[in-house]
């Protein structure tokens, strides 16, 4: 056997072709739509990626589809219930607390305490502290408050030839460009996230509540939306794609979770088909904190299955394991 | 939409009219296949696309090429373009393809030679001897060792059969 020598294969592949022209008017405008998806997409990871709680026991999250309740998706179905109704207000002295005296703690970066609710710089002793509002419309600081050495799973992982290094990030916490109004009773966060290939990404985060009743108001306020491409998408919609929306209820995972996907739509010869792009949130709440588990990328259809589950698994898992080590427990 | 989106929107669909088709050809070559070829591509172009602010127009090219190599070779989403591949120790000669083999017209010969190769050798080859990038910057591109493009490329070169040697194996196994 001879082998090829180097400038016959150079001429082998310079005319090598499979006789295929892409239409590039077609592709482009194939390419600015996913564009706007995936942009939407980031948008709505760091907004999902805010939190949960989750409690005592572990859960195979296998068993756990078969006992999820899942309403929404498209988009005609979704019933147009009323949008978020804030239960909490800020409140400068809080008159509950989870059997513990809060701890204002100071935000670790951007996010500064409005100005009212600052607590004074030298408290009497007696007094109680005034609770920092650490919310900027959803944004929150990537970490703030004391966590009592609780760590996301993925902390510290380091970046390999395909996905960053896990990072702080600054979450917005937004559904819909709406921040839930219980977002301003939470007391303590921290959120990371990694990225890979073609638009692919993970989040964790924990967000403490300063009263499980907020956590729950919070939970409540997320299923609330409305989530359509008129709601959510607003000037980015485009002829012939459209969003498809999931609310499920988990069963059987802490005391309260959710999962909430999303994903594309175009419309092919008049019928509509899964086209790539969606995101898969879940939500585990126990207590007053609550742990969120985000992953987003290339889906097609609804990303909610058992394997983008058990994706998610080691990292409830990992939170549940830690049992609230926070002041105050959960 | 903003004026400078729509500028860029319009800046981007003049480049992928310029060099769509060459793009969608290095897309042939590292996958072997055409819808996967038009997965990659489409893919790239998206990626380049979301960080179209940071592109240098006369740099996109090679840009949108870098990302199709990077993408072809990981792990996740060979899958997703049915990257053509085969066993070199299951390969035989084709006894009907002789013909194809003597044919000049046939221009997916290289293609199914390439297809001997693993993902990671086939954007070796392609870059080095299609794009024509020195070892360096396949080295560079890839993210390997110059020392790995070079054992690369005399491992795959041995491995690549010449038209003509095809076409003799061919007719002694038939």
């Amino acid at each position: 056997m001879s082998p090829i020598n180097e400038n016959e294969l150079r001429n082998e592949l310079w005319y090598a072709h499979d006789g295929a022209e892409p239409d590039t008017d077609r592709l482009t405008a194939s390419v600015l739509q996913r564009g706007r998806t995936v942009r939407r997409n980031r948008t709505i990871a760091g907004g999902l990626a805010a939190v949960v709680l989750l409690g005592g026991a572990t859960f195979g999250i296998g068993s756990l589809l078969e006992n999820t309740t899942q309403r929404g998706v498209p988009v005609s179905e979704v019933s147009p219930t009323p949008t978020a109704t804030t239960t909490a207000s800020p409140s400068p002295t809080p008159s509950t607390s989870p059997g513990t005296t809060p701890t204002p703690g100071s935000p670790t970066s951007a996010t500064t305490p409005a100005g009212d609710q600052t607590p004074p710089a030298d408290p009497p002793a007696s007094a109680t502290p005034a609770w920092p509002d650490y919310t900027d419309n959803g944004i929150f600081p990537a970490d703030f408050g004391d966590l009592g050495g609780f760590r996301l799973l993925h902390e510290g992982t380091p970046a390999t030839d395909e996905v960053t290094a896990w990072e702080e990030e600054s979450p917005v916490v937004r559904f819909c460009d709406q921040a839930p109004g219980a977002l301003v009773e939470v007391e303590a966060g921290r959120h990371i996230q990694a990225r890979g290939p073609a638009g692919m990404g993970w989040d964790e985060s924990v967000l403490v509540f300063r009263t499980e009743q907020a956590a729950i108001d919070f939970l409540d306020q997320v299923r609330s939306y409305e989530y359509s491409d008129e709601a959510c998408s607003r000037d980015e919609q485009t002829p012939g794609w459209r969003d498809q929306w999931a609310l499920a209820e988990l069963n059987d995972l802490g005391d309260d979770a959710i999962g909430l996907s999303w994903w594309t739509q175009a419309e092919v010869d008049g019928t509509w088909a899964d086209a790539p792009g969606g995101s898969l949130s879940v939500s585990v709440r126990q207590g007053r904190a609550v742990y969120t588990g985000l992953t987003f990328g290339e889906y097609v259809g609804d990303p909610l299955d058992a394997d983008a589950l058990a994706e998610l698994q080691p990292f409830f898992d990992d939170a549940l394991a830690q049992d609230c080590p926070w002041p105050g427990g959960c | 939409m903003t004026t400078s989106t729509t500028t860029r929107e319009e800046e981007f669909s003049a480049f992928v009219a310029t060099h769509g088709g060459s793009l969608r050809h290095v897309a042939h070559l590292l996958t072997g296949s055409r819808d996967g070829a038009d997965d990659l591509l489409q893919d790239a172009l998206l990626r380049t696309w979301l960080h179209w602010r940071r592109v240098e127009p006369q740099t996109a090219w090679a840009y949108t090429r870098r990302i199709m190599v990077n993408l072809a070779t990981d792990r996740w989403r060979r899958k997703r373009y049915e990257t053509v591949s085969a066993d070199l120790g299951d390969w035989q000669p084709d006894a009907h393809a002789a013909a194809a083999f003597s044919a000049t017209e046939d221009r997916d010969f290289i293609v199914d030679q390439l297809s001997h190769l693993s993902a990671r050798e086939r954007a070796i080859v392609v870059l080095r001897y299609y794009a024509d990038l020195s070892e360096a910057e396949v080295a560079e591109h890839v993210g390997v060792s110059v020392g790995t493009v070079k054992s690369t490329c005399s491992r795959a070169l041995s491995r690549l059969r010449s038209r003509n040697d095809a076409a003799e194996a061919t007719r002694s196994k038939s």
